[in-house]
């Protein structure tokens, strides 16, 4: 349906938006802000507000200055005190969140913004009727800044002794490339000039073949591409064959995101923390569709398969933080689909990992009240990219105002939202697909999370949508 | 249409050949680049066939019992004999023998009308007993015949990988939290097989079940469409038959559907064996 | 009927123009709709795949604005998802395949044998059908629910996971592969059976043996991919569970049948772009085509090993490391005889009579983009580089270079040198040209950063990106408009040419090949007797002649009567 309603509108626009996009390149996002506008109605307040953020970060001012500029006057929950400028405080800026500062709220107009100040970025789905929303994880994690500046003009800096084999190879062939581009082209316009045509002038006729020189020219490249084959052989064994000593850790993605697993049983969705100078064995499979582990710094990728096993090794190396990214496209979101590698000090990385094991867990050891707990899982484990909590409708219906309401299938039947109802919707989502407020089924959207997450988690949430009962819903 | 006709004295010798000899020929390279088409059209249902056998030669030889073995000798005896009819036609058409011809022809046509008609026996009683294609796959009681359930502890689950293949079919259990995954699974499991709860058999097993019916569905519906197929182009000839049209000189047509009789008739003889005589 | 026979008693100019041509033989919507002359079936084709190219472009162009800024501009990442792929579909499926063989080649290939049609004229009207068909199934994806599955369809997302239209464009493209088998199957036998007297396979021109290795893959790979989208359909609609994993099933079991045909259509489109090429450098050289046999023998090799590669787009899909070894073996041989192919090439300009006209813009614009494509391509078949690089812009940069600078600027160049053959027009030399040079600077931009942008880690398939690739989406986005400008620019210089341009001679180019001895446009039976074959290639068989504007039979080279 979308598909029409663009072809119909902005294909039509298309010599007007290429025109703003020659000026400026702000100007889509004043395309966007009708679009944003219109359909939100009376409840959406005016035009998204800029904040500018330097370097020295002060929430408060953040904050004063936030509600200043959208004429708002919001509170802020320390969760949400703690998500400002995530990782822009001193001695937690990673090359993740350098630059970016991210400011999530319920509130439909509140924005991220270039820790320069100079641009506003709306990653979510401006033109879909929507005001622009950003949540804490969806906006941290696009805008990774610049990875490593330092690599060379085609690669980025390799992060492994084995990625740096294969740059080698890159290196090889990008030379071989150089000398026959410049041979075939030099000698392209040189014939092309020299023996142009003119009047009086004929072609030769009697050069019709050369068989010692086309021998010549097939038995070179032959020599050549042997080369290459056996060594790119060579280092793709390298690429595949882990260690026996290596540290292993599972990876699970889902659309869209990755959760992964330490020996020890410790989960973490999105950061994958390892310690550095250790050669690390993934051991990967899918919930649902195809995706690809892939990470550009150390050269590997590997498909991730559901029902299937795949592997790929990397040696940490020195400490950094690089992107994982999905290459297997797996729908919507599949553009969203990062994590976070950090390499960081074996103490540093097991410090993480304590912290990130206990995180139900309060400081006494005590078990974190449920509602906590399903607000974190909410966070975490990626409910949020589909589910708002503000009353817009994302992929998935609004968490908003959820608690009791009579909810339609799209077979006809309908059910109450009560634990039972919440409860199946998680486990198994396809049993009842709701239809979304035009009655069009939200169809099988839903990733079934059902292995991943242990009883406590899924009263959370439930305790979580119970917690936001009455809010305003715009589906 | 008038465009095809070229040669006044010859009204099927299309104006851009020669002479007959040479439409002949290139109908004839024709029907064969056709035939090794049709040959790989059907080579991706055989790859799947026999990838899915090595992956699960259990659930092959086991699920090969809902098949009945009988319907399908009848008619791999009619589909023989219809392409000895039908190449006995073009035996008609090249010594001129009208009559012969359009007997030959209909005999033909009547054996694919009679093929097709065990098909429907042979599909109706799958479906009475749920053995669908697919999703609506809901096998009842006795649905792989009364010796089923001594092969079930005996011969055909005796397979040694059969733990192995158990394993592999649960996804993302092996990770955490997997009792929720296996109750999940297993309930499912439960509502497709409830008739057929032979608790000898591994859930694994069962599930892969309906794979056979999918790739049995499959080869044999694409069989039937070209059966089809053939059944209207045999009629076509026919009435061009009885009109007269083929002559020593003229019967390119009549052999070139004869061929693609023959291929028809082949596939059928390699599915046969692979897919009834098995257990 | 005009009579066609070149008159005895004036030896010097065989007729150029004719008053009864294929065009005007007969009038009315039926008198093309049920036509079985080639030449007005390859013009219908002409027709529908000029409007898909332009349907394709429009995507490219939606995508390529939606990518100039990091986050989203003016659609939704769902929107982008559809978008990229019916770009990819409309483009592969629509427009390159049946591209350069079922357009150019119906209405060239039997005037290059001298031929009155194809082997199969009903045969060949059920291909435009077929072709008509599946175009009117895409057009039903894409106003029912779209397609967001990538043109590859892959399971299990295409059966489990999407809620577009993925049955109405696999069943689209089954008909588009039935088109193709029946175009491949009649370009087989009609190259088989009805060549010329004198047209032994060495004297074969080289458009005929691309056209014929085309055929070869066509006739064997095709019918695969039909199968393979049936099965998807059955996947889908009634889960048989072969694709699905979730119902026990092998997901790169598709991966496997959907390559095992579409590494073939590579070389499907490929293929007929040298072939086309071929022709126009020898024309444009005035000069013998260099290593005849080395080029025609290529393209069946070519055609052969296409067969034996597929496996090189799954060797980061979990296959075996024996099977990665092998198929990146077979993949590196196919690389010789493409790089003989453009050797060729360069040796046949040498000591040629260059001119430097649209169609030779193409063809040089081709080559250079084919070396680069083909150069970039070893990135992808050495196994340790293609790890990192795979599903990446460098994929991306490499195959528009291959297909898009190869397969379009040769489709454009054959139009150019066919258009006054097929038209009976020609066309402004200045602006052809302007044209041909702003759309290589265009391409050039548009996919030369992206080559970049990949090799540090930019996957394809993203709605959006960090702000790292800024610069090089920009650039991209900038080339791309002026590719844009520049095929603006062509389609304005054809058009005009229908109404405005100067009458066409029978051989404006001095090609030596038969299909410039009949008249422009031809006749509707083409030739009435079919003319005796020499040297395809030799080009002092023609000299310019300044009455006719074009290139008449050389003294000692003209036809007595038949």
């Amino acid at each position: 349906m979308k598909l029409q309603a663009f072809l119909l509108t902005t294909l039509l626009g298309l010599a007007g938006a290429s025109a703003g996009l020659a000026q400026d390149d702000a100007a889509p996002a004043a395309a966007d802000a009708p679009a944003a506008e219109a359909p939100a109605g009376e409840s959406a307040p005016a035009a998204p507000a800029t904040i500018r953020v330097v370097e020295d970060l002060d929430v408060d001012a953040v904050i004063a200055a936030f509600n200043a500029e959208s004429g708002t006057d919001r509170t802020f929950t320390a969760e949400e005190r703690s998500w400002i400028g995530a990782g822009v405080a001193p001695g937690d800026i990673d090359a993740a969140h350098q630059g970016y500062v991210a400011i999530p709220s319920t509130d439909p107009n509140v924005v991220i913004i270039n820790r320069n100040g100079e641009e506003l970025r709306v990653t979510s789905n401006a033109s879909a009727g929507r005001a622009p929303v950003i949540t804490h994880e969806s906006s941290h994690m696009m805008p990774f800044a610049p990875e490593v500046d330092n690599g060379t003009f085609w690669m980025a800096k390799a992060a492994s002794e084995t990625a740096k084999d294969v740059d080698r190879m890159f290196d090889f062939i990008m030379w071989i490339n150089y000398i026959f581009a410049a041979i075939i082209g030099g000698l392209m316009v040189l014939f092309c000039v020299k023996y142009r045509r003119r009047p009086g002038v004929r072609a030769d006729q009697s050069i019709t073949h050369n068989t010692p020189l086309e021998i010549t020219w097939s038995i070179i490249p032959t020599i050549l591409v042997a080369i290459m084959f056996w060594g790119g052989y060579v280092t793709f064994l390298d690429l595949r064959t882990p260690p026996p000593d290596s540290m292993k850790v599972n990876a699970t993605a889902y659309r869209w995101g990755w959760n992964f697993q330490y020996p020890n049983g410790v989960e973490s969705p999105q950061e994958f923390h390892v310690p550095e100078n250790t050669p690390i064995e993934m051991v990967m499979t899918s919930t649902d569709t195809l995706h690809s582990f892939h990470l550009p710094a150390y050269r590997t990728k590997s498909d991730v398969l559901p029902n299937r096993y795949t592997k790929v090794w990397f040696n940490s190396g020195e400490p950094g933080v690089y992107r994982v990214y999905c290459t297997e496209y797996c729908g919507k979101d599949h553009s969203n689909m990062y994590a976070k590698l950090v390499v960081e000090p074996r103490e540093d990385y097991e410090a993480w990992l304590t912290k990130t094991g206990n995180w139900m867990v309060d400081e006494n050891g005590e078990m974190k009240p449920l509602l906590e707990i399903g607000e974190l899982t909410y966070n975490r484990r990626g409910c949020k990219s589909c589910h708002s909590i503000d009353g817009s409708m994302g992929t998935g219906p609004t968490f908003a105002g959820l608690w009791g309401l009579k909810r339609d299938f799209d077979d006809g039947s309908s059910a109450v939202a009560d634990e039972q109802y919440i409860n199946q919707s998680i486990r198994d989502p396809y049993s009842q697909v709701v239809l979304n407020a035009n009655g069009v089924s939200y169809g099988k959207q839903m990733t079934i999370y059902s292995p991943m997450l242990p009883v406590e988690q899924i009263n959370g949430i439930i305790e979580f949508i119970k917690s936001l009962e009455g809010v305003p819903r715009k589906d | 249409m008038s465009d095809a006709h070229g040669h006044g004295d010859k009204p099927f010798l299309a104006h851009h050949f020669e002479d007959e000899d040479h439409q002949f020929d290139s109908g004839k390279l024709g029907i064969w680049a056709f035939l090794v088409t049709e040959i790989l059209f059907f080579s991706g249902l055989f790859c799947a066939y026999v990838i899915y056998r090595a992956m699960h030669p259990e659930v092959f030889t086991f699920a090969s019992n809902a098949l009945d073995t009988q319907m399908g000798a009848i008619n791999t005896g009619v589909l023989i004999f219809s392409s000895l009819t039908a190449a006995w036609a073009v035996r008609n058409a090249q010594l001129g023998q009208k009559t012969g011809l359009i007997v030959n022809l209909s005999i033909t046509i009547l054996c694919a009308f009679g093929f097709m008609g065990i098909k429907y026996l042979e599909y109706s009683h799958k479906f009475d007993k749920g053995l669908f294609p697919g999703d609506k796959y809901e096998a009842k009681e006795g649905a792989y015949g009364d010796e089923s359930k001594g092969n079930a502890n005996t011969v055909a689950f005796t397979s040694p990988d059969e733990e192995e293949s158990a394993e592999e079919a649960e996804p993302g259990v092996a990770f955490s939290n997997g009792d929720s995954a296996e109750a999940a699974l297993a309930e499912e499991d439960g509502e497709e097989l409830a008739p057929w709860n032979d608790p000898n058999v591994p859930e694994a097993t069962k599930r892969k079940l309906k794979i056979f019916f999918g790739i049995y569905f499959c080869m044999t519906g694409l069989h039937g469409i070209h059966v089809l197929i053939g059944i209207l182009v045999l009629g076509w000839l026919l009435t061009r038959a009885i009109r007269g049209h083929f002559t020593p000189t003229y019967y390119g047509p009549i052999d070139f559907a004869a061929l693609y009789w023959h291929l028809v008739d082949l596939i059928w003889i390699y599915l046969f064996p692979l897919l009834y005589l098995i257990n | 009927m005009t009579q066609v026979d070149i008159p005895v008693e004036s030896p010097v100019r065989p007729v150029q123009h004719l008053d009864k041509n294929f065009i005007n033989h007969s009038k009315g919507f039926l008198s093309w709709a049920l036509t079985l002359d080639h030449k007005r079936i390859g013009l219908m084709y002409l027709a529908g795949i000029s409007l898909s190219f332009f349907l394709g472009g429009l995507f490219a162009l939606a995508i390529r604005l939606e990518l100039f800024s990091p986050g989203m501009q003016f659609m939704d990442a769902e929107t982008y998802n559809q978008v990229f792929t019916l770009h990819g579909a409309v483009m592969v499926f629509l427009f390159i395949i049946p591209g350069i063989p079922a357009a150019l080649g119906n209405v060239v290939l039997p005037l290059m044998l001298g031929a009155k049609d194809v082997a199969f004229p009903r045969l060949n009207l059920c291909s435009y059908y077929l072709w008509l068909s599946g175009a009117a199934f895409f057009i039903w994806t894409l106003f029912s629910n779209g397609l967001d599955t990538g043109w590859t369809f892959y399971t299990p997302y295409s059966t489990s996971y999407t809620d577009t239209s993925v049955i109405q464009a696999t069943a689209g493209v089954f008909m588009l592969g039935f088109s193709s088998i029946f175009t491949g199957l009649n370009f087989l036998v009609t190259i088989h059976k009805m060549r010329p007297p004198g047209m032994t396979w060495h004297k074969l021109p080289l458009f005929l043996w691309g056209m014929y290795g085309t055929a070869i893959m066509q006739l064997l790979a095709t019918p695969v991919l039909g199968i393979t989208l049936l099965l998807l359909i059955m996947e889908t609609t009634l889960g048989i569970g072969i694709f699905d994993p979730q119902k026990g099933g092998d997901p790169v079991l598709y991966q496997h049948f959907f390559w095992f045909y579409s590494h073939p259509a590579v070389y499907i489109m490929i293929l007929p772009a040298m072939a086309v090429v071929s022709e126009i450098i020898a024309a444009f050289s005035r000069k013998h085509i260099f290593g005849y046999r080395m080029i025609a023998y290529s393209s069946v090799s070519i055609a052969l090993l296409s067969f034996l590669v597929w496996g090189h787009h799954m060797f980061v899909s979990s296959e075996s490391t024996l099977a990665t070894l092998i198929f990146s073996a077979i993949t590196f041989t196919i690389a010789i005889p493409s790089a003989i192919k453009v050797f060729n090439w360069l040796a046949t300009l040498y000591k040629g009579s260059v001119a430097l006209d649209t169609p030779m813009l193409y063809a040089l614009g081709f080559m250079w983009l084919f070396t680069i494509g083909g150069l970039t391509g070893l990135f992808l078949a050495v196994l340790s580089t293609d790890v990192v690089l795979h599903d990446t812009y460098f994929v991306v940069a490499h195959f528009h270079y291959v297909m898009v600078g190869g397969t379009l600027f040769a489709f454009l160049g054959g139009l150019h040198y066919w258009w006054p053959k097929m038209t009976g027009k020609m066309y402004s030399e200045t602006s052809g040209r302007i044209a041909a040079v702003t759309a290589f600077i265009g391409f050039n931009l548009a996919f030369f950063p992206q080559f970049i942008m990949g090799s540090r880690g930019m996957p394809r398939r993203y709605a959006d990106y960090t702000a790292d690739f800024e610069l090089y989406h920009r650039l991209s986005t900038t080339g791309t408009l002026i590719l844009g400008v520049g095929l603006a620019l062509l389609a304005y210089t054809l058009l005009r040419s229908l109404f405005g341009g100067k009458k066409a001679p029978a051989n404006p180019w001095g090609s030596a090949t038969i299909e410039w001895e009949c008249p422009s446009p031809p006749p509707h039976h083409n030739f009435d007797h079919p003319p005796l074959a020499t040297d395809p290639y030799d080009m002092e068989r023609v000299e310019w002649d300044e009455e006719v504007q074009g290139y008449v039979p050389a003294v000692g080279h003209r036809p007595t009567a038949h």
